[in-house]
């Protein structure tokens, strides 16, 4: 008899919870993951693709501003492109050195964030050519093939922090001690701004948080710029077509 | 007991599934991936294969390759930090590589990948052995030849990677059984 009772008053419970969940999932296909966003012109962009990895991404709806678009990319803080523009056309992809703009915490910052520097172009240019988006990224303008059609990315780095290891070990899982970078970046044609950016990461990965203390904040930092940049190459490769949309 | 041996037993057992099932990483590399439908992309080049067999001791950790010549483009390394211990609890943490090392990874790579570069003509200096100065070798390498170099992580308590030159015919048949860098995999796709 009070097994019967029992069975029904979990019966009860897990019917609530199977239509609680079901209700969720409902309101989450419907608003928050459209697959596409109407352009202005009335056609459907895709937001989903699949990377040539096998990974979808999303690149967010997209919406008409100040004569280009405005990405609600999820990975991305802002992110807007010319109407006209989507990265195909062009021979060689000029990545600037690196400037920065962000106020230093203390003089045992200036190494890592050197590094910082450094290393965001590297991993661009790495990210790039897996992708075959241009033929040629160069880092000086010196070795700029004359009659080349040229983009320009000038990165600027406007906040950071090279975080700690102490702090890693004890409250690392909620973020303390984590390396923070926040990248504003432009990409000109000739003067004109065709794409522009902003992105921002501090300890991003699973080992960051879990065991960062074991971690040197330049390694860490080195996993939030390759997270940054496969996420702005892959919105790159979908806008350029190099992704196929999800369906 | 009993109970006690069959409990650590169990606990090993599923340490063991556990660490055997990890990932080992990704295979990645900073030098442009040539056209392996060609022996050599560019004839005025040498091409440079660095394979990691699919087995053999201590799979899950990564084997990160660097160099200071013209395919090292990647960040800098600091070969020297990565003999410190690292124990938070007694406050020695990880150590940040230096802003000037001269050394800059080629790339990483996992077992069951390898790497491929092509690079100018030269001597290229490589150490057999992690950490061990007395355990170099050199290539000279020369245009239009193609070199392989099988990488692996032999140890016990301490695994290190050793990194050998093979013959061509070793090289070709741990090619087949490999994969190219994460990034360059399913290409068909356009």
């Amino acid at each position: 008899m009070k097994i019967k009772k029992h069975l029904k008053t979990a019966a009860a419970f897990s019917s609530c919870a199977v239509i609680l969940s079901l209700v969720g999932c409902a309101t989450t296909d419907s608003t928050t993951n459209p697959t596409g966003s109407i352009g202005a012109n009335g056609n459907r962009f895709p937001s989903k693709y699949i990377a040539t990895d096998g990974r979808t991404i999303e690149i967010g709806s997209r919406s008409a501003a100040d004569g280009g678009w405005n990405y609600r990319d999820p990975h991305l803080d802002k992110c807007w492109i010319a109407s006209d523009f989507n990265f195909s056309g062009y021979d060689t992809l000029y990545i600037a050195p690196t400037l920065s703009t962000a106020k230093l915490h203390n003089p045992e910052e200036e190494s890592p964030h050197q590094l910082a520097k450094e290393n965001l172009p590297i991993e661009l240019n790495q990210m790039l050519n897996a992708r075959n988006i241009f033929a040629n990224v160069v880092f000086r303008e010196a070795d700029i093939k004359p009659g080349d059609h040229v983009l320009k990315l000038e990165n600027t780095i406007t906040d950071y922090a090279k975080g700690g290891g102490a702090a890693r070990y004890f409250v690392g899982l909620y973020g303390g001690g984590q390396p923070v970078l926040r990248v504003s970046g432009k990409m000109t044609d000739g003067g004109k701004t065709v794409f522009s950016f902003e992105v921002r990461r501090s300890g991003t990965s699973a080992g960051a948080r879990m065991v960062g203390a074991f971690k040197s904040d330049v390694d860490i930092q080195t996993e939030d710029i390759r997270s940054m940049v496969l996420d702005l190459t892959d919105f790159m490769a979908a806008v350029a077509g190099k992704y196929q949309p999800a369906n | 007991m009993n109970r006690t041996w069959k409990f650590c037993l169990a606990l090993c057992c599923a340490s063991m599934v556990i660490f055997s099932g990890c990932v080992n990483g990704p295979t990645r590399q900073y030098p442009k991936f040539p056209d392996q439908t060609k022996r050599v992309a560019d004839p005025s080049m040498a091409r440079v294969y660095l394979i990691r067999p699919k087995k053999g001791l201590n799979q899950q950790v990564p084997v990160n390759f660097y160099g200071n010549d013209s395919a090292a483009i990647g960040p800098r390394v600091d070969p020297v930090r990565e003999s410190r211990p690292v124990i938070p609890q007694l406050g020695l943490f990880a150590q940040n590589p230096r802003a000037n090392s001269r050394w800059r990874m080629i790339g990483q790579v996992a077992a069951g990948s390898y790497l491929c570069w092509e690079e100018p003509p030269h001597v290229f200096a490589l150490q057999g052995i992690q950490g061990k100065t007395n355990s170099l070798f050199s290539l000279n390498l020369t245009a239009g030849n193609v070199y392989y170099l099988c990488a692996s992580t032999p140890g016990f308590w301490m695994p290190r990677s050793v990194i050998e030159s093979i013959s061509e015919e070793e090289g070709l048949a741990l090619l087949k059984e490999s994969k190219p860098p994460d990034d360059y995999r399913n290409r068909n796709q356009k």
